[in-house]
């Protein structure tokens, strides 16, 4: 049986068989987000080695049926879906969520995460405008149950104005899929390229992109976004923070990369919004009083980093850029579950989540706090993390291209992002005289060793980033 | 025909309209359900019956159902505050629909998809070109629609909404349940098997045998036991579960994912469709009744 097929099929079952077996179902999540792990390498190493690949579902060729393209991007993608998926499992499984909404069951996030899971796969290896409107709202509505899940007031309240907002970017998407229909008679993704080339063509791609901007929490569509992603359980922040908003920003980097020059217009406006939310998250993130809520306004100014490149990406084949904004999604994904878990632990610890009052004498710094750091380094882009290579492909390309007002842009969301995590990790990394000779340590758990792996992963990563540049050549363009 | 053209459009408007501005909220579900069953009539109109079916039975029938018994638990309306936001929202709304169906109407598609589903027709094992397209050439969408359903009876299960106890409607309610419901079998299995031919199919089966069943259900009829909502759970379940086996199954067989064998085509598409049918009916029934017993009386 072929490894994609497994991958967008086992997470489904598991999660039927986790929401009809409440009692398996922690044991049911930790053996299929294993399985997939090992299906998610295993396709990622055939695909390095032998190239791309492409299926047709059920015998029948596009346009008539839906296919599948298994490349080097895709793989990327899978690959850190199940990187992010095992460590958040390791935490969960280690901690069952306490009483999880209001029916109190504690196993409720296994089916949800499943259901997540096979969506995500089922978007990054699909290669249909419509198919991928269907995945994206498997992973809306799971999405809207993980934060619904710690059952609070707020949770509740976030998590109706995530689906309202994910409502308004499934409707756009499915107008401009049914518009790009209507003008070239066909869904596949090879239409790209034709529908940039007429009028009515570019208003489809045109709200296609606004939908996905809208689920990507690009600025300024995202206000909806640091309230669903700062008042869920830390586990489901890490997440939605790490996974389920690249799903849009991915679908976006395969528009551009199949788009060409043709979607010139769109890609300024996403370069424009992009710089618009890295200095937006930073400098709400700056100002921000709660650890959780500085971490989700800097998902909001990543993600505009992210589109940044996106939008300046050129030319398909040739750009480095677009590889860059491949990379800075996966060291985001790595570093900002790593920081949700580690902060998910500190909160636990310190009773509270206020910035102000992480300077605490009887408490050591533990290893969550050690995890946030490499985190931090990798957001911020320092060597020798897989965010300073993004970092550095992105202004490698952009100075190759003399675009100095871009380099520049970035330049600043780099010292801003630096400027504030270094709120937090100044506080983390206190000792000597403040802390008093008594302080204890804090307890070894399961979150640790998950935010700590995270981490690990994502400043292993950048040593080892030959890697997934050799996967990304791999690449269908 | 044109004057029924007319007044349809006008009466779809002037339903929305109503809808948007009624101050009860079961007099805006009542007038969303007369548009609903009216958008169905223009469905008929522009030749597209099975959209015409399960937009009569799910988006007006179905839809509104849950609407009404949101609207029962929301209580009132309360006086809304943002009023001095509608005329803007109008004129934004009616600027964006104003330029979208100019650009739609101004898009001349080619004749790419009807031609190739004609083409491939007699292949897919059957003969409505709708079902062909909903369970063999596009399979894979169907699958992902199916677990989207199951997601949204994940988090209904997950919000813990109460479980309907159903009053006492009137000595008419239990003859009325009693004939509708065997009714609503006889067509659903109608629906179900007409589907491989003509207009019917999986989803407006599966809306109208929930149908029957809320009409036990309403009547008290219909058993109410912990077990029996678990029972309602796991068949809510397996429509995903057994499409997912049939898809890994044909792969097994002809080593395409959802590729079915040769000549068996009808019998699997069947197959798949029933064990849909069942799945929706249950997981549309429990959207409405609600999981969580109620904690006193």
């Amino acid at each position: 049986m072929n490894e994609t097929s497994l991958l967008v099929s086992l997470p489904l079952i598991a999660a039927l068989v986790a929401a009809a077996w409440p009692r398996a179902a922690t044991i049911t999540g930790v053996i299929a987000t294993l399985g997939n792990a090992g299906l998610a390498v295993v396709l990622a190493i055939r695909i390095g080695q032998g190239g791309a690949e492409a299926e047709a579902l059920g015998g029948w060729a596009a346009p008539l049926g839906i296919g599948f393209a298994a490349d080097g991007l895709a793989a990327l993608m899978l690959v850190m879906t199940a990187l992010v998926g095992l460590g958040v499992s390791v935490q969960v499984a280690g901690a069952p969520l306490p009483d999880a909404g209001r029916t109190g069951q504690r196993t409720a996030f296994w089916p949800l995460w499943l259901a997540t899971l096979g969506a995500m796969n089922a978007l990054f290896l699909s290669a249909d405008l419509f198919n991928l409107y269907v995945t994206f709202e498997i992973l809306g509505l799971a999405a809207v149950g993980l934060t619904a899940l710690s059952g609070t007031r707020t949770a509740l309240r976030a998590a109706f104005d995530y689906l309202s907002a994910g409502l308004a970017g499934s409707l756009l998407l499915l107008l401009g899929v049914a518009l790009a229909y209507a003008t070239a008679g066909r869904v596949d993704l090879a239409v790209v390229p034709e529908l940039a080339g007429s009028h009515e063509g570019r208003v489809a791609l045109g709200l296609i992109f606004a939908g996905l901007a809208v689920k990507a929490a690009l600025f300024p569509l995202h206000f909806w976004m640091p309230a669903a992603h700062s008042s869920a359980a830390p586990e489901a922040s890490a997440l939605l923070s790490a996974l389920v908003v690249k799903a849009a920003i991915y679908v976006a980097l395969r528009l551009s990369i199949e788009g060409g020059a043709a979607v010139e217009l769109l890609r300024l406006v996403l370069a424009v919004a992009g710089a618009g939310a890295m200095l937006w998250g930073a400098w709400h993130a700056l100002r921000a009083d709660r650890l959780k809520l500085l971490v989700a306004h800097s998902t909001v100014a990543q993600v505009g980093l992210i589109a940044l490149a996106i939008g300046l990406t050129t030319g398909a084949r040739d750009g480095t850029i677009w590889r860059a904004a491949a990379l800075l999604m996966l060291s985001h994904a790595l570093a900002k579950a790593a920081m949700f878990l580690a902060v998910g632990r500190i909160t636990e610890e310190l009773g509270h989540d206020r910035i102000s009052g992480l300077n605490r004498e009887e408490l050591r710094p533990g290893a969550a706090e050690f995890a946030f750091a490499i985190a931090a380094i990798s957001l911020i882009g320092l060597p020798p993390t897989a965010g300073f290579v993004g970092k550095w492909l992105l202004l490698d390309g952009l100075i190759d291209r003399g675009a100095w007002p871009w380099v520049a842009l970035v330049l600043l969301g780099t010292v801003l992002s630096a400027a504030y995590l270094a709120r937090v990790v100044s506080r983390c990394l206190r000792g000597g005289p403040h802390v008093a000779p008594g302080a204890r340590r804090p307890a070894w758990r399961a979150g640790d060793a998950a935010a700590l792996g995270l981490a690990t992963a994502a400043l292993a990563l950048g040593l080892a980033s030959a890697l997934p540049l050799t996967l990304l050549d791999a690449t269908l363009t | 025909m044109i004057a029924f053209d007319l007044a349809l459009a006008a009466g779809i408007l002037l339903c929305a309209v109503s809808a948007l501005t009624r101050r009860d909220r079961t007099a805006s579900v009542a007038a969303f359900m007369v548009l609903g069953l009216l958008v169905a009539l223009s469905w008929v109109r522009l030749a597209a019956p099975d959209v015409a079916l399960a937009e009569a039975a799910i988006g007006a029938g179905l839809t509104g159902a849950l609407f009404l018994r949101a609207a029962r638990r929301l209580g009132p309306l309360r006086p809304a505050a943002g009023r001095t936001l509608a005329v803007p929202a109008a004129l934004v709304a009616s600027g964006l629909g104003g330029g979208l169906a100019w650009v739609f109407a101004s898009a001349s598609p080619p004749a790419i998809y009807a031609p190739l589903v004609a083409a491939s027709l007699p292949e897919s094992g059957v003969s409505n070109p709708v079902t062909a397209v909903l369970l063999n050439f596009r399979a894979w969408d169907t699958l992902l629609e199916i677990a989207v359903l199951v997601v949204a009876l994940l988090v209904a299960n997950l919000l813990g909404s109460r479980r309907l106890v159903p009053v006492s409607l009137g000595e008419m309610t239990l003859p009325f349940a009693r004939i509708v419901a065997p009714i609503s079998i006889l067509l659903a299995g109608h629906l179900l098997w007409q589907g491989s031919s003509a207009p019917g199919g999986a989803f407006q089966a599966g809306a109208v045998l929930a149908g029957g069943l809320l009409a036990l259900v309403l009547a008290g009829l219909a058993p109410t036991g912990t077990l029996v909502v678990r029972g309602a759970l796991i068949a809510g379940l397996s429509g995903l579960a057994v499409f997912l086996i049939a898809a890994l199954g044909s792969e097994a067989l002809t080593g395409s994912l959802l590729g079915y064998p040769n000549r068996a085509e009808k019998v699997w598409i069947v197959a798949i469709e029933a064990a849909l049918t069942l799945s929706i009916a249950a997981t549309l029934c429990l959207l409405f009744t609600g999981f969580e017993k109620r904690k006193t009386s």
